[in-house]
């Protein structure tokens, strides 16, 4: 009974974060632990082991498009994992009502900056970090002409990526947001090369404190089976139907959603507490 | 020579492969857990009750193949994939003489490990 009604969850979950491209970690774990009384700690660590076979599995796909940054990915999983483990130390130290009251401000501010879109500003001169390990990039824009992009503040990026990395531990989410948010304003890469590069990062920032919770035993396959092959499924359909549907208007619906997930999720730190 | 997009492309695919086989064996874990009635109620995972996977590895040792065999197997697959895929990286920058980029991968790689180890080492 569990592992079917974790399943139908997780597609769910995986359905409509794929639509809106924020992710299944941001729906899943509300699901997970408001609908089937999970606890956080275990919707958590089952939340970053699907992350790691998503993004393991799409991982070539990113590279092929051209528009992923390997040098950049490989620099700033330096910060994201050194965050992840420093994420995973503090968990320990967290009452799972902090967990709830965390996630739900995460959803809410997921909800406002989802529909925060920055125009590419471009960075007139590479950071002396990105002139050192060259950094700077080129890909081909819609029109097919070739693009190419400086990197700024390099040290920035990585300070901002190791608090993305806590977070991802913390909360068991790939942080997407956030690491793009940091290569567009902080680095000022084109937002393409941002989602792509990001995309090909999560699984290895989450692999840093799934790995953890992993030996701590936070992982219960149980939980991770059905809630990683249902994520793959809906995010699977998720993608193909977002073509179909009008975005805004399920981007609308889900921003409320987001903002409605996050109180009760705050709520129910409250009355654990 | 191939760019090093190319051969970390290459590399993606061959690992793409096993994240394939991980969910294989995943799929059947759930499959043989539904087939043998092992049924779990919806609330079993309400309460926090950390099960390392060694402690699984003693109960199960002796008892041959279950389905938890193969969830497990599943698991250390697909945490053990982004492991080896920055491993390779690191080789790769290192074998194009980018040392610093190889510092950084392998940098990487040792803070995955330390990870197992802290989850090892931090109940």
């Amino acid at each position: 009974m569990f592992i079917l009604a974790a399943f139908l969850t997780a597609v769910f979950a995986g359905f409509f974060g794929a639509i809106v491209g924020l992710g299944g970690g941001v729906l899943i774990i509300p699901m997970l632990t408001l609908l089937l009384k999970v606890d956080i700690r275990y919707a958590i660590a089952a939340s970053l082991v699907s992350i790691v076979a998503s993004s393991s599995g799409a991982a070539a796909s990113y590279l092929q498009d051209r528009l992923t940054n390997l040098r950049i990915g490989v620099l700033l999983e330096v910060g994201t994992v050194t965050g992840a483990l420093i994420g995973f130390l503090i968990s320990g130290y967290l009452q799972s009502a902090w967990l709830f009251f965390m996630f739900g401000i995460f959803l809410m501010t997921s909800a406002v900056l989802t529909f925060r879109r920055s125009g590419d500003s471009s960075a007139q001169t590479n950071h002396p970090w990105a002139v050192r390990l060259n950094l700077s990039g080129s890909f081909r824009d819609q029109t097919g002409v070739l693009q190419a992009y400086n990197v700024a503040a390099v040290p920035l990026g990585l300070s901002l990526m190791f608090l993305a990395g806590i977070l991802s531990a913390l909360l068991g989410i790939g942080s997407g947001i956030l690491k793009i948010l940091a290569m567009d304003n902080a680095m000022k890469l084109p937002t393409k090369v941002s989602s792509a590069t990001s995309n090909f990062m999560i699984g290895v920032t989450a692999t840093g404190s799934a790995g953890a919770y992993f030996l701590r035993g936070d992982v219960r396959p149980e939980i991770v089976g059905p809630v990683t092959i249902g994520i793959i499924v809906g995010s699977f359909f998720g993608a193909k139907a977002m073509i179909k549907l009008p975005a805004q208007t399920i981007r609308k619906l889900f921003v409320v959603v987001l903002l409605i997930v996050g109180v009760q999720m705050m709520y129910r730190g409250w009355s654990d507490l | 020579m191939k760019s090093e997009v190319d051969v970390e492309a290459s590399i993606s695919k061959v690992l793409r492969w096993g994240v394939l086989m991980a969910l294989l064996f995943l799929i059947v874990g759930m499959i043989w857990q539904i087939a043998t009635a092992e049924r779990i109620a919806i609330e079993s995972y309400s309460q926090y009750t950390p099960t390392p996977p060694f402690e699984v590895w003693n109960q199960l040792s002796g008892s041959g193949l279950t389905s938890q065999s193969f969830l497990y197997l599943g698991l250390i697959t697909l945490l053990l994939l982004p492991l080896l895929r920055v491993i390779l990286t690191a080789i790769l920058f290192y074998w194009r003489r980018e040392w610093m980029m190889a510092l950084a991968a392998t940098f990487v790689t040792v803070a995955l490990i330390v990870g197992f180890a802290l989850g090892w080492t931090h109940p």
